[in-house]
């Protein structure tokens, strides 16, 4: 299946990481925003519409998981696909954010094929996630 | 860029990776830091959490990106390490001096492994290494201490706080569950930790205009930082204005509400205590409405009578309300919190809310900006731009003597002046621009002190018998980068004979009358176009009669020159070859092992070293340096036909002399300045030089003054040509090395001139100086 023009969204404070993501990502035909922190996703997701996220867990001030409860609680990315990067050893952290609403966990460090691999089955249709729903942007006030 | 790809991926690697291994070491210091103060008695160290939390996430990211550049070594080394910090953060297993210890002979791993790298390749740190795995272990071993101490020992908490909350519970507080299911391991930790150590929480909420959220959080957290920790920050949801983002701060703090409102100063956020199940502490009218507030709720455009409104500022004045929280009639009602369609956020004023606090910002970020506003140069791109400079201010010279030329034409004489004008202009650029590449290669000297705190409290540990107190002053002090970088080893090489010869042990120390550890100080300072640096010791002082002696044996100085000397000229002694050995140097003298080779290392950075040192009181070494060698300004002079320039830092003064004012002692040139002894050094002697036959021997002169540690060294010399900024240059293979030229440099209109190394040319001088002595 092919992937091409998705929009996807990739949260990670490390500037290594983020790159290695988005390479992976984009060697796939995705059209990939960044944002280096958590802030910075909350100021891109209310205007935009993408069809996947990937955020890390442990970033400063806004972590992965108050992300992930931001978006599951947001009018036009509650159904979006999310894959919640982790380390491993840290189980507690990874099964909140499933909790809270996440289709996917990848353990760092991982080959750019696994992370292919999971966003495809997220995105699948008939995932066991609800239907991805793309919005238009919100409203204006 | 002629780099070759797997070259520039390395340099990516090492840089990246180095800046992440300063910042982590500059957390372990501040860790030490901190943890000097722990109680006496305690098994762990209070330190600001933090710090533990920036160290982690420093290994954290040296992990990632040793990962990705598939250097395996650093990555399965930050692996066990992270495990580690990740403990130690989260309060498994406490902080011990040995813990810390560990953490500190990480980062020379790290350094080990990036110069393997350095030398060859990324790959060059992969497969087992013994050295390693060995670490590894006794990490793994330390992480694994956790067992009995799951809970923080008793040193980490406040003396206030009395019996521990035995149960993971979050007290009496009521807080929202959605609010701590998205908490991070860490963060919830934290949370605890906060609880149990009695303090109160706080919810501070605000609504930031998209546009300067980074700028009014930083702020925020700024002013929160000195009445507490942020525990967490959590985003709202549900916004109704796209401009703006709802964010809730979680708050640990051992202050009032008031205080806290008060700290954060004209900011629009509201501080809500988060609400207790007994209350006992809480009007209950209070405890009514904020008990109803939880996450996802967004500030209320109805601020309490007790909190600023949005265009008044806080109540500094006093005249406040005393009460702890906000009184919001809307939320009165029972409000949901996420319920949608809820009031709209206020418009808050959107001004950066108390600057003031903007120091005090958390590492984590403080980092994350740093790297971001950073450019990584080559400092050998710096030189060749530095260079240029150097060379177009010869162009410059050269078009003054062009419009000198037509000034001297009266017909040109307008043409002069237009030029003489873009001239000047010329000049303040290229001064600027000068400036400018210096100030680029400018680093503070705390690269190297952070270094040698590291090391000091390495070698501290190891010295039996001995208590070291290190003492670091002055590292914002900059210097250039290349002077930086050379300065490691002679300075380490000080502080080690400081801390081996010159600290007594304790017990010594104790009979003595001096407090049992013993100080080495490090301090640096700008005078001028120099920066000091002093490295000083409480210890033993230098026993020079055993100089003498050895010296004596040695047969570097006679019976009888030893009768004449000063204590300085002693102290002198300590810089020849090989004088100093370690059967002397542990006993008695204390000092000189291989400080010849200091001094080298010193002079090449056209920098002094001299010693001062009071018997059974302590040692003072004093390096003094120019700022920086990229441009340097000197004196111009002549000398049997011959222009020679000295760098300008090593002249005193220079003064014009008759020669029938010189006198003769013992066979050596010398006159007398005010009421001083200065011996004399022809210049023409020293490199041999033939005077034209046509020249006859001058009856008068100049005396450049020079000195050279305690020692003042005139140069004869012909004339003074005047004082010039200059770029030394390389001699090239063939030359160098020659004694006493340091390297040549242009002077405009074509000419060339050799630069004097004023140290060599003494040091050529020094024995006849001795002779004479």
């Amino acid at each position: 299946m092919t992937v091409s023009s998705h929009r996807v969204l990739v949260v990670d404070d490390s500037p290594t990481m983020r790159a290695f993501v988005m390479a992976a990502l984009e060697s796939d035909g995705f059209e990939v925003t960044a944002a280096k922190s958590g802030f910075e996703a909350l100021k891109i997701l209310p205007g935009a519409s993408f069809h996947l996220i990937v955020t890390d867990v442990n970033m400063p001030d806004i972590n992965g998981l108050e992300l992930v409860r931001f978006v599951r609680q947001s009018q036009n990315h509650k159904n979006t696909p999310l894959i919640i990067i982790s380390t491993d050893g840290r189980d507690k952290d990874r099964d909140r954010g499933m909790h809270l609403g996440a289709s996917a966990y990848l353990v760092k460090p991982f080959k750019p094929e696994a992370l292919l691999e999971l966003a495809r089955k997220v995105m699948a249709p008939g995932a066991n996630i609800a239907p991805m729903m793309v919005q238009p942007a919100p409203k204006k006030h | 860029m002629a780099e070759q790809g797997s070259d520039k991926v390395r340099d990516e690697f090492l840089s990246e990776s180095q800046e992440i291994v300063e910042q982590l070491n500059r957390d372990l210091l501040a860790i030490a830091q901190a943890s000097q103060t722990r109680d006496p008695g305690g098994e762990g160290m209070r330190v600001d959490p933090d710090l533990i939390n920036s160290a982690f996430r420093a290994v954290h990211s040296l992990k990632g990106l040793a990962g990705l550049s598939g250097v395996e070594q650093m990555m399965h080394l930050s692996h066990h390490l992270e495990n580690l910090l990740d403990s130690l953060r989260l309060g498994k297993v406490p902080l011990t001096p040995a813990a810390l210890d560990l953490l500190f002979e990480a980062i020379e791993h790290y350094q080990l492994i990036s110069a393997e790298v350095a030398e060859h390749g990324l790959h060059a740190a992969n497969g087992p290494s013994a050295l390693i795995d060995d670490f590894v272990t006794r990490v793994n071993e330390a992480a694994a201490a956790s067992g009995v101490l799951v809970k923080p020992t008793s040193a980490q908490v406040q003396k206030k706080a009395q019996a521990p909350v035995p149960e993971p519970t979050y007290g009496d507080f009521e807080l929202d569950a959605g609010m701590v299911s998205a908490l991070t391991e860490y963060e919830e930790h934290r949370l605890r930790e906060n609880i149990r150590t009695g303090r109160n929480l706080y919810r501070i909420i605000g609504s930031f205009p998209l546009l300067s959220i980074d700028v009014e959080l930083e702020n925020l957290k700024g002013n929160l930082k000195p009445v507490g920790e942020v525990i967490a920050i959590i985003p709202g949801t549900g916004t109704s204005d796209p401009e703006r983002i709802d964010l809730e701060v979680i708050l640990g703090s051992s202050h009032s509400a008031q205080a806290i409102t008060g700290a954060i100063g004209s900011s629009s956020a509201r501080v809500i205590p988060v609400p207790r199940q007994k209350a006992a502490n809480l009007p209950p009218s209070q405890v009514e409405h904020t008990g109803q507030i939880s996450i996802g709720h967004k500030p209320s455009h109805a601020t309490g009578p007790g909190v600023h409104s949005h265009s008044s500022h806080p109540h500094r004045d006093g005249t406040s309300h005393p009460g702890p929280g906000p009184v919001s009639a809307s939320m009165a009602g029972g409000a949901h919190p996420s319920s949608p369609g809820h009031a709209p956020a206020p418009a808050g004023p959107s001004g950066p809310g108390g600057g003031d606090g903007d120091n005090d910002r958390g590492d984590a970020a403080q980092t994350l900006k740093s790297v971001s506003q950073t450019v990584r140069v080559d400092i050998r791109k710096l030189d060749v731009l530095m260079n240029i400079v150097g060379e177009l201010a010869l162009t410059r010279s050269g078009i003054q003597v062009v419009h000198d030329e037509l000034r001297r034409d009266r017909v040109r004489a307008e043409l002069a002046r237009a030029l003489q004008d873009e001239l000047r202009a010329l000049s303040r650029k290229l001064d600027d621009l000068q400036a400018g590449i210096l100030s680029v290669r400018m680093v503070p000297l705390s690269q190297v002190f952070d270094k040698l705190s590291r090391v000091v409290r390495r070698m501290s540990r190891e010295a039996v018998g001995k208590e070291i107190m290190f003492v670091v002053s002055g590292g914002d002090t900059k210097l250039d980068k290349l002077i930086v970088e050379e300065l490691s080893d002679p300075l380490m090489h000080l502080i080690r004979n400081a801390i081996d010869h010159g600290i007594e042990p304790q017990q010594t120390r104790l009979s003595r009358g001096k407090p049992a550890a013993g100080t080495v100080a490090i301090t640096a300072e700008q005078r001028g176009n120099h920066v000091v640096i002093e490295v000083e010791d409480d210890g033993n002082g230098i026993d020079t009669q055993a100089l003498v002696a050895r010296a004596i044996a040695k047969g570097q100085i006679s019976e009888d020159q030893a009768r004449d000397m000063t204590r300085h000229e002693m102290y002198e002694l300590m810089f020849l070859p090989g004088l100093s050995t370690r059967a002397v140097a542990d006993e008695t003298s204390g000092r000189g092992v291989g400080m010849d080779v200091v001094r080298t290392n010193i002079a090449r950075m056209a920098g002094m070293i001299e010693i001062d040192s009071e018997p059974g009181h302590g040692t003072r070494m004093i390096i003094t340096l120019p700022i920086t060698l990229a441009i340097i300004q000197a004196l111009v002079i002549r000398s049997a036909g011959r222009t020679y320039a000295i760098p300008l830092n090593s002249v005193m003064e220079s003064l014009m002399l008759d020669y029938s004012q010189i006198r003769t002692i013992e066979r050596r040139e010398v006159i007398t300045l005010r009421d001083q002894t200065l011996p004399l050094v022809r210049l023409d002697d020293i490199f041999g030089l033939q005077r034209p036959v046509d020249m006859p021997m001058p009856t008068r002169g100049y005396v450049v003054v020079v000195a050279l540690a305690q020692h003042r060294l005139g140069l004869l010399v012909d004339d003074l040509l005047g004082q010039q900024d200059i770029v030394i240059k390389s001699l090239g293979k063939t030359l160098q090395g020659i004694p006493g030229i340091a390297g040549a440099t242009e002077l405009g209109g074509q000419q060339t001139a050799l630069v004097l190394d004023v140290r060599a040319v003494a040091e050529e001088a020094m024995p006849r100086i001795t002779e004479a002595a």
